[in-house]
């Protein structure tokens, strides 16, 4: 059925230290069944007029092993240190971005709420979402706890920490960054990783979205980590 | 594309949709300018500078991949080709004010005068949102 999108796509232009990460999983069955049971459904709706519902690809996570990904402390924008594992049986969501960033970053933000809106949990089922600086130096507590006041619809906490926190949280999602000259006035923009990292219940890395994936298949992406 | 003649001129050659420019938190004073730009007339076009009195000044941009890193590079133009369309949109080829005057209020309008390798130009009075509609 071609639906599955192969999440090894997403490496072709990554750090040398993330090469040959990639493996497959026995979720890559439980894909499959799935996909399976959508055909079935298919096949048994027959040939009424109405159109079949539009198919919904899926992706095929991954096990990125002990190495990559994972747990981490930070400083949320109240001013509490926060890591993962305070949160058993929870996935997560996580980007990399700035405040002062003026076009990737808001858009991040609402391709997040479309995912949302599309993502259908039950009771119990609580995702997370975690935006975390590349530029400590500007981003303060309080200026992530505005940014996200003003430009997001969606509960997210902002991270922050100091330079070496930050480069440690950075490498092991191999999340690149690079300050930009400053302009007359100071400002600088950042070049940044923009991927949209999915952590599963056990504070595994399992997939690394683009932020052009549409918020269906992040959303049935998500929903993987709670069959 | 199929283009009816209904025997009256479009009013310009240009035609500027869906234009929007992304409200500023505080403090900020750079943000972004989003439209689509139609072409109605057999030559191509190309937008070459944008000017508004909102902010100090405005620069053409696109987002580049390098090294796995979203970029924002200047660019010099966007190419409108003839009886076609350009989209400046987020995360693509954009517009970025700098120098934003006073803090963009979602409902506030902006002023953004588009010109053209012709000379010509276009003023549109421009939205201001939080995110795109």
């Amino acid at each position: 059925m071609g639906a599955k999108k192969p999440g090894h796509q997403l490496y072709q232009s990554t750090t040398s230290n993330l090469t040959g990460l990639v493996t497959r999983t026995g979720l890559v069955t439980r894909t499959g069944l799935a996909i399976l049971a959508a055909t079935a459904l298919l096949l048994s709706s027959g040939c009424r007029a109405e159109p079949p519902p539009p198919q919904i690809d899926i992706p095929e996570l991954l096990d990125y092993g002990e190495r990559f990904g994972g747990d981490f402390t930070l400083t949320d924008q109240d001013e509490e240190r926060f890591n993962l594992s305070e949160y058993p049986g929870d996935a997560f969501l996580i980007f990399f971005g700035y405040t002062y960033c003026p076009d990737a970053c808001p858009l991040m933000l609402s391709m997040l709420a479309a995912v949302y809106d599309v993502l259908d949990l039950e009771p119990g089922q609580d995702v997370r979402t975690i935006y975390i600086t590349v530029d400590p130096l500007r981003d303060t507590p309080e200026q992530l706890r505005e940014y996200l006041a003003y430009f997001s619809t969606v509960d997210v906490r902002g991270l922050t920490g100091s330079r070496e926190e930050i480069d440690a949280v950075a490498e092991r999602y191999g999340v690149l960054y690079k300050l930009q000259e400053p302009n007359e006035a100071g400002h600088y923009l950042v070049a940044h990783t923009t991927t949209l990292f999915l952590v599963d219940r056990e504070g595994r890395l399992r997939y690394r979205f683009h932020p052009s994936d549409p918020p269906e298949y992040i959303a049935a992406g998500i929903k993987l980590l709670f069959e | 594309m199929v283009i009816i003649t209904t025997g009256c001129q479009p009013a310009y050659d240009m035609e500027i949709d869906g234009a929007w420019v992304r409200a500023t938190p505080p403090d900020r004073d750079v943000t972004g300018a989003y439209l689509v730009i139609r072409n109605r007339s057999d030559q191509p076009r190309e937008l070459l500078a944008v000017e508004t009195p909102a902010a100090e000044y405005a620069e053409l941009h696109t987002m580049r991949q390098v090294d796995d890193m979203m970029e924002m590079e200047k660019i010099e133009g966007v190419v409108v080709p003839a009886q076609g369309e350009a989209a400046l949109k987020p995360g693509g080829n954009h517009i970025m004010l700098f120098g934003v005057k006073r803090q963009l209020a979602e409902g506030d309008s902006v002023s953004l005068t588009l010109r053209f390798d012709d000379q010509s130009t276009r003023t549109v009075t421009v939205e201001v949102l939080k995110s795109r509609p």
